[in-house]
């Protein structure tokens, strides 16, 4: 060790291990002057024992003291021991050294500190890694005190960046500490056995989870063969699979389960009293037999029935409660998501657009791609994707004229014009269908059929004129073109179910209007699924079909991820909008995804190739939970009104006898008054208008306040940037003059060194300006003079003395 | 994959599920695939305490593997997982590089591993060399010097913070947090 608490790597006393492998450094890097040759791409294996600056630097510099690179420019008659003796009064050395001392259990302070330093020197100040040097260290301190020992959490051993191994011992220390009795009060063993056990308890879920994990196979050929764009349509189709199973479980508890037995016990187990005979047809239309079954509102019961003994089970409550309670569970889980999804992309990755470059060479290749082509055709699309940006960004932007502002502004007023005039269009077809539900066709089936067969296949011909007309819209950057043609689509879906909505709810002559509605939504889901399926073949296996058979030009079909992904939020939407008007509805959705994901898989995988183009999964998941959310709602709303607005039928459905559904909350709460008072005046301040109002201005007003936060905080994050950069320079320039100082001193051997060091010239050397590399680098010139000096010179002891001697010289 | 007491003890299982990120039938997965890679070389019983830690599969074999085969940066990756730094892994390694690796693995931890794995020089410091190195690997050569250069020179102006023309782990570690797509791309499957 020498004299500074450092390991003796210095200049090659013989057994220095790394003296021949390493790479040159070349000079220019250091001193932006100095031409020299290209530095060799040799790149050894190195050991990770060490790692901290200091050691890398004196690397550094012996190589370059060895290497052959010709004369420095610079300080070559500075003494060695100056540049050392400078990095270590760095303030940020200093820190680091105070965290390794604190580490080999030395001095002072609680545990908590200790702990803190830990993380700081770890996490935060240049090493990343721990040493093995640091992990025995750790694991001696915790073996020295147990309480140190005793604060580490699970989830911290976990998290830290050292080797399995080391981990396990400092686990095994840390457990065997915590197994020792004394000391320990009473209150500490409780929490600690408190831990253990949910620490069980959650590792056993963990493994019940694990039987959970659907199609995790199938996942890892999709991610390993397409990358983690198309994943990312799966998964999200596997997500929404999860959030229909409680969904249907509540439904099926609640409503559907008690009807069953409603019907075997009260109606001593007739059978469906049904006029019509089941034939095939009825799958699709979901009329005739399926029209006195669970499957729609008008079959469920109004009264109020003992299943077993004395409870009775009151099934419009049922009903209206289920209802709301899995719309309440869906607005929670996707509030959740999306707020957790908003917050990584867009709050945490909100600079992310001034990092470009550095995002695309670190984060640009996709760790999970494991089939060849795919691998070959990701490095192609960095590279095609680098080289545009290169090239783009070479270019002078061109100044548009104001004519030509003009008239792009006019060519997008007139496109969109044309777009919401064809939905509007389109809107109006389908009223008009729904409304004279004739189309004068032989097959009988298709007259049953018109109106969800048109929505489809709107639903299916707009989207794509829509993209032509993007097209001729050329936008700058295709982000925007994208982002712009999925608003357009969801746009044309909202109003289709808008418009057939309202058409529902105007007046139907039907005798049981809900179950004509519920019949509606069935048909539509059906034809959804059907459309789903044909177009999957049609685009992707004949498409590959007529590639690889007939014409050779057609290239190989890609997976449109934006257009599935909004198919799959379009079904969802749908169910949830029929869920009120037939319970069964999530069953079949949970029997269509199923199905849907299969399918999808097999064509991904047959028929289809990775795409060049990049699919930045993460931004594009938040705006399609943002859709989501956004359809979740207007379901809500729709459901919402039928609920408190809309007279239920009279002679089917569990509210035949109330004006309207929502009656029975009413009559609920008013039935307290007598006996819970206080529950009833709660209710009855709740719902009025004022409360509302109040509390709709404080969220307002949290909201402003919120954002005021973000933008103050935007502001200081740009402030303190700034600053960091500043700070750069000034500890450049600083040194400089140090440095100057120094030199001058040089000159008059007999001032010694701490003297010397702790002057300051006044005449910074003209050699380094304010623009030259920074703090760091200029620190390696002056070590690399030293350590040349060294080599020259006699060697430590005679320095040493001098240095010794030379405190007392200082004063007269 | 058998009974799972047959391959390691139950202590050892607990230890590995608190020091990775984990359960215990994933550990025995990955210990079937560890075997799968060179099975003359793995036994099939590990509850000898110093197995796990000793036999080690050399990183030609690994390097042969679905999940790092086409990985450019596959060699580099063995390299900082291992603990000699040679490349050849032993279980707890590879354990430990695919519980990095996982999904479960919080932010910071993936940071440290990633600039690990950019750093080829192992000095701390994501240097020119370090980052024309990475352009090269993830472009397999089809940029031209000229452009590498200059995509090198704006990946420093954009992260570099002062002014050392090389990115420290701070830098990069601000500049990696802020983009949505690490998470998702730095993650492999087993």
């Amino acid at each position: 060790m020498d004299r500074y608490g450092q390991p003796d790597t210095y200049i090659g006393h013989g057994r220095n291990p790394y003296n021949d492998h390493r790479e040159q450094i070349p000079m220019s890097n250091i001193n932006p002057g100095y031409e020299d040759e290209y530095p060799s791409t040799d790149y050894p294996r190195h050991s990770y024992n060490d790692g901290g600056p200091a050691n890398a630097m004196e690397r550094r510099v012996e190589d370059v003291v060895l290497s052959e690179q010709g004369p420095h420019r610079w300080a070559k008659e500075e003494e060695p021991r100056d540049a050392a003796v400078l990095l270590e009064s760095l303030p940020s050395k200093q820190f680091e050294k105070m965290a390794n001392e604190v580490a080999s259990g030395g001095s002072l302070r609680k545990r908590g500190s200790k702990r803190k330093s830990f993380h700081a020197h770890g996490h935060g100040h240049g090493t990343m890694r721990y040493r093995r040097e640091q992990s025995e260290e750790l694991i001696q301190a915790c073996h020295d005190d147990p309480d140190f020992a005793r604060e580490f959490e699970d989830d911290e051993i976990k998290a830290m960046t050292m080797n399995l191994s080391h981990k396990r011992r400092l686990k095994s220390e840390v457990s065997l500490k915590r197994k020792e009795p004394k000391s320990v009060s009473r209150w500490k063993r409780f929490k600690y056995n408190c831990s253990i056990t949910w620490k069980h308890f959650k590792y056993n879920m963990a493994e019940f989870g694990y039987f959970l994990q659907l199609w995790r196979g199938h996942m890892k050929k999709i991610e390993g063969h397409f990358g983690t764009g198309v994943l990312s349509y799966f998964l999200f189709l596997k997500w929404l699979f999860y959030i229909n199973i409680p969904v249907f479980v509540l439904t099926f508890g609640f409503v559907i389960l008690p009807q069953i037995l409603y019907r075997h016990i009260a109606l001593e187990g007739k059978a469906y009293q049904q006029n019509v005979s089941f034939t095939g047809k009825e799958l699709l239309t979901g009329a005739g037999w399926f029209e006195q079954t669970e499957l729609y509102y008008g079959f469920y019961t109004y009264e109020t029935f003992s299943i077993a003994g004395d409870t009775y089970y009151n099934m419009k409550y049922a009903y209206l409660f289920t209802c709301g309670g899995y719309y309440l569970l869906c607005l929670f889980i996707l509030a959740l998501s999306i707020s957790k999804s908003y917050k990584k992309n867009y709050i945490e990755g909100s600079g992310a657009f001034d990092f470009y470059y550095v995002s695309r060479v670190f984060c640009g290749w996709d760790y999970g791609i494991t089939a060849k082509n795919a691998a070959q055709l990701k490095h192609k699309g960095i590279s095609n994707e680098l080289k545009e940006y290169l090239s783009g960004s070479k270019k002078e932007e061109e100044v548009l004229t104001f004519e030509q502002k003009c008239k792009w502004a006019m060519i997008r007023v007139l496109t969109n014009l044309l777009i919401l005039g064809m939905i509007g269009g389109s809107g109006y077809l389908i009223f008009y269908i729904s409304d004279t539900q004739s189309v004068n066709v032989d097959i009988p089936v298709l007259s049953e059929m018109a109106m969800p067969l048109c929505v489809s296949g709107v639903n299916l011909v707009l989207p794509f004129i829509f993209s032509v007309i993007a097209r001729v819209e050329s936008y700058e950057k295709p982000k925007n073109e994208l982002y712009i043609n999925m608003t357009r689509t969801m746009l044309l879906k909202a109003v289709t179910l808008g418009v057939l909505v309202y058409f529902w709810y105007r007046g139907l002559i039907h005798t049981c209007k809900e179950t004509f509605i519920g019949q509606q939504i069935y048909r539509l889901v059906i034809v959804d699924f059907v459309f789903i399926l044909l177009t999957t073949f049609c685009v992707e296996f004949i498409r590959r079909l007529m590639k690889e058979y007939c014409c050779k030009s057609l290239s190989y079909p890609e997976f449109e991820i934006g257009r599935n992904t909004l198919n799959l939020i379009y079904s969802q939407a749908l169910c949830w909008l029929g869920m009120y008007f037939a319970p069964l509805l999530s069953l079949i959705m949970i029997i269509k995804l199923f199905i849907i994901f299969y399918v999808k898989r097999v064509s991904v995988i047959q028929n289809c190739k990775p795409s060049l183009r990049p699919w930045r999964a993460s931004r594009a998941h938040t705006i399609f939970m943002g859709f989501l959310f956004c359809f979740f709602i207007l379901a809500t709303a729709a459901v919402a009104c039928a609920v408190i607005f809309i007279k239920p039928s009279t002679t089917c459905g569990p509210f035949r006898n109330h004006t309207t559904s929502y009656e029975v909350v009413v009559q609920l709460v008013d039935g307290w008054k007598e006996e819970y008072e206080v529950l009833h005046t709660i209710v009855k301040v709740i719902s009025s208008s004022g409360f509302i109002a109040a509390t709709l201005v404080v969220l307002l007003v949290l909201t402003y306040y919120m954002r005021i936060v973000m933008v103050g905080h935007k502001e200081m994050v740009n402030l303190l940037r700034q600053q960091l950069s500043m700070e750069g320079r000034d500890k450049a320039y600083l040194l400089n003059m140090l440095q100057a100082a120094n030199k001058k001193h040089k000159d008059r051997p007999r001032y010694n060194n701490t003297s010397r060091l702790l002057s300051t010239g006044s005449e910074a050397s003209g050699t380094l300006t304010s623009t030259s590399p920074g703090g760091r680098q200029f620190v390696k010139q002056l070590a690399t003079a030293a350590e040349r000096n060294s080599a020259e010179n006699p060697g430590p002891p005679s320095r040493r003395r001098n240095r010794d001697g030379g405190v007392g010289a200082a004063s007269p | 994959m058998g009974n799972k007491t047959s391959s390691f003890t139950e202590e050892q299982l607990e230890a590995y599920q608190d020091c990775t990120f984990f359960t215990r039938k994933e550990i025995l997965r990955i210990f079937k695939r560890f075997r799968e890679i060179s099975p003359k070389r793995i036994p099939v019983n590990m509850k000898d305490g110093s197995k796990t830690k000793t036999i080690k599969i050399p990183v030609f074999e690994l390097e042969l593997m679905t999940e790092l085969r086409e990985n450019p940066f596959c060699e580099r990756i063995c390299q900082v997982f291992s603990e000699d730094g040679s490349g050849d892994m032993c279980f707890e390694d590879f354990l430990d590089m695919f519980s990095v690796f996982s999904e479960a693995a919080p932010k910071d931890i993936k940071c440290v591993y990633a600039f690990r794995i950019y750093d080829f020089d192992g000095d701390n410091f994501l240097s020119r060399p370090d980052l024309e190195k990475t352009l090269q690997c993830l472009t397999r050569n089809q940029l031209s010097d000229e452009e590498v250069s200059f995509v090198v020179e704006k990946v420093i102006e954009e992260a570099d913070l002062d002014d050392d023309s090389m990115l420290s782990y701070i830098e990069f570690e601000h500049v990696i947090s802020r983009s949505s797509d690490f998470l998702n791309t730095f993650h492999i499957r087993i």
